[in-house]
């Protein structure tokens, strides 16, 4: 589904040239879940931005269900990044001023065709991540973990090919993260293609494959022998608490 | 078509932005307020001129002896000229078959007396007829008649500023008074005309019969004016060429001017016409200017806007977003903005100038397509200051503006 071939990307500021990706070669298979792993500035983003159509490499190839993505307009562009990709972002990148709702149903602006069920749609995604009771909230009422679950929601609402989440925990504590980690091992088992980008070896493990980016490059392509479950993590954790 | 999904949230989110939708506003209110009143005074001052020019009598062709000219906005008689007679008046009425009928005026400033006080007031001799013809109606007391007339009783009606300026609060009707000496009873009072055309107060008179102002007042065998009365207000044109035909022809003129001017009310309506036409447009593209300097408002909130909305623009990109759903969005909003700034404006001008109408400050006539015009001018103006900002906004790249925080 999708494949990288020697993936580079060089920043120019001026006459400063930094290069960030050098050679990033993979694919990845519909329905797999992959985590790409790696300390902070080695190019997570910057590869996620380029998997996500938001950016274009600098050089080598990018084949997105076996379309060149090199060649394309900022037009079709965006018209991919509608259909095929779900985003899910550490900040959440909600719109403030809207609710969680019409939050969710933003994606749906730009489809090619309005769902006339656009509504039913959105809080049917909202239920499936369990904010049922709150979609008319806005998101300066919600709690951090359930403002990423609207991202989420808002991912989902296109039924993208791919998710792509850059640190989805990042700014969420362990419980919250926990969740939105069950959710995408439900979204796993359901059949979604899943990219999770972080550099929390914890949250990566949760995974079925790790990509470790290093200098710009592949240090490590390995399957997860035991990949960890969120679900039974989360049922300990609410044990705990319910234990005096 | 992805604009009208977006409506509603363009909509909240204005609304969550209350102050500022309110100050990027206030431009194009006051804009489209102010041509609005603009234009409804000057139609209300053009209204009252006609109204004036109307009142002066209904299909008026205006006969005057000698030739006047135009200075400071009055008409004067530069000569005096003793050519326009009687005996003119009855041709006209007998000859042209355009003229219904035609009443002969004279008039002149004479002092006058009552009690111990003193006023001076135009003098204006006319048949009874004429009163009908040149609209004066009597609101206390009576006309004089054909009888009275021809018998050159002394008997007079006073307008209601001359009757205040003599008598002050006493009643007019059956006192004596002289005129240049001469002692006249006074029968009756006209209903108040206002002013007229030239800005002169039509109430400042005294009506006396023609023969008595010609024998006993000014000693005169000829006239100032004839008024003609055509059959239609179509008739005009051409009544006012019979009658100068028919007057070259009894003044043996032959290759010499005119002894006489002649005005018809149509044309005196359509200069009126379009002096206060130019006028009122001209006041309403002033007004029109402040409309713009509202557009400024506009680009200047939006500006700020697309700023603040940065990782919003990023997200919707993200999201699919084109470059033209994003300009196309914020060209909405702007053009949204001054659109509901000039729904305010057209209310609260209108609003104003029935206020300033009812309290008898200016008389306005409200132009509801002008109304129309500048909302639709608001909102042109709304969407072309509104296309800078959308365009930068459009311009943005989504990396970037998602990284701004
Ligand atoms: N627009 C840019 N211009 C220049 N350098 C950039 C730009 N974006 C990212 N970088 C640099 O590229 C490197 C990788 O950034 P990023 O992809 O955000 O890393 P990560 O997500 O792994 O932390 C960093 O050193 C960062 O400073
Ligand atoms: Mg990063």
């Amino acid at each position: 589904m999708i494949q990288l071939e020697k993936i580079e990307k060089t920043y120019t500021a001026g006459t400063v040239q930094t290069p960030v990706l050098k050679g990033i070669s993979f694919s990845i298979h519909a329905g797999e879940y992959v985590a790409i792993m790696g300390a902070s500035g080695t190019g997570k983003s910057t590869l996620m931005h380029i998997l996500g159509c938001l950016d274009k490499p600098t050089g080598g190839r990018y084949r997105l269900d076996d379309i060149d993505m090199v060649n394309l307009d900022d037009e079709a562009l965006s018209h991919l990044r509608n259909g095929k990709i779900g985003f899910v972002f550490q900040q959440f990148h909600l719109l403030d001023r809207a609710t969680a709702l019409r939050n969710v149903m933003l994606p749906l602006i730009y489809a090619k065709e309005y769902p006339a069920d656009a509504h039913q749609r959105a809080e049917k995604a909202l239920t499936a991540v369990g904010l049922a009771e709150r979609m008319s909230y806005k998101p300066n009422q919600l709690s951090g973990g359930q403002q990423q679950r609207v991202a989420i929601a808002r991912a989902l609402i296109t039924d993208p090919a791919i998710l792509l989440a850059d640190e989805p925990t990042g700014n969420l504590d362990s419980k919250s993260g926990t969740e939105v980690m069950a959710i995408f091992q439900r979204l796993h088992r359901d059949g979604r293609t899943i990219i999770l980008v972080t550099h929390d070896r914890n949250v990566a493990d949760h995974a079925r494959r790790v990509i470790v980016l290093k200098d710009g490059q592949v240090a490590e392509d390995r399957l997860v022998a035991q990949p960890r479950d969120a679900e039974s993590e989360l049922a300990a954790v609410v044990d705990e608490e319910v234990r005096p | 078509m992805k604009l009208s999904r977006n409506v509603i949230l363009s909509l909240e989110i204005l609304t969550a932005h209350k102050l500022r939708t309110v100050l990027s506003m206030i431009g194009i209110v006051v804009g489209v307020g102010a041509v609005i009143l603009m234009v409804s005074a000057g139609r209300g001052a053009e209204k009252q001129i006609l109204d004036r020019i109307q009142d002066m009598g209904t299909n008026l062709v205006i006969v005057s002896a000698g030739r006047t000219f135009i200075i400071a906005g009055r008409q004067r008689q530069m000569d005096t000229v003793r050519t326009l007679l009687v005996t003119d008046a009855q041709a006209i009425a007998k000859e042209c078959s355009s003229v219904a009928l035609t009443t002969p005026a004279v008039s002149k400033k004479l002092p006058l007396r009552w009690e111990d006080q003193d006023a001076i007031t135009n003098v204006v001799g006319m048949r009874a007829e004429g009163l009908q013809v040149r609209n004066f109606s009597i609101a206390a007391g009576r006309a004089f008649d054909a009888e009275e007339s021809r018998a050159a009783k002394r008997v007079a009606i006073v307008g209601p500023t001359a009757a205040v300026n003599l008598f002050g609060a006493t009643d007019p009707v059956g006192q004596q008074i002289r005129i240049n000496k001469v002692p006249f009873e006074v029968i009756g009072v006209t209903v108040t005309k206002g002013m007229d055309v030239n800005g002169l107060d039509q109430d400042d008179l005294i009506i006396v019969p023609l023969e008595t102002a010609m024998r006993r007042l000014l000693n005169l065998d000829y006239v100032h004016t004839v008024y003609a009365q055509a059959l239609s207000s179509t008739a005009m044109g051409k009544a006012e060429q019979e009658i100068a035909e028919l007057l070259r022809q009894r003044h043996r003129l032959d290759d010499k001017p005119d002894d006489f001017t002649i005005q018809n009310q149509a044309t005196l309506l359509a200069t009126e016409r379009e002096t206060t036409g130019s006028m009122t447009l001209l006041i309403g593209s002033v007004a029109g200017i402040s409309l713009l300097v509202g557009g400024v408002g506009i680009l200047a909130v939006m500006l700020m806007s697309v700023r603040e909305r940065t990782e919003e623009i990023g997200l919707r990109r993200a999201l699919g977003a084109l470059r033209r759903d994003i300009r196309n969005q914020f060209l909405f909003e702007s053009g949204l903005l001054a659109g509901m700034g000039g729904l305010v404006g057209v209310t609260s001008g209108v609003g104003t100038a029935i206020a300033v109408s009812a309290l008898g400050y200016w008389p306005m006539v409200i132009s509801w397509p002008a109304a129309a015009v500048a909302f639709a001018f608001s909102v042109a103006v709304g969407m072309f200051f509104g296309l800078y900002p959308a365009v930068r906004a459009a311009r943005l790249e989504p990396i970037e503006s998602l990284r701004a925080e």
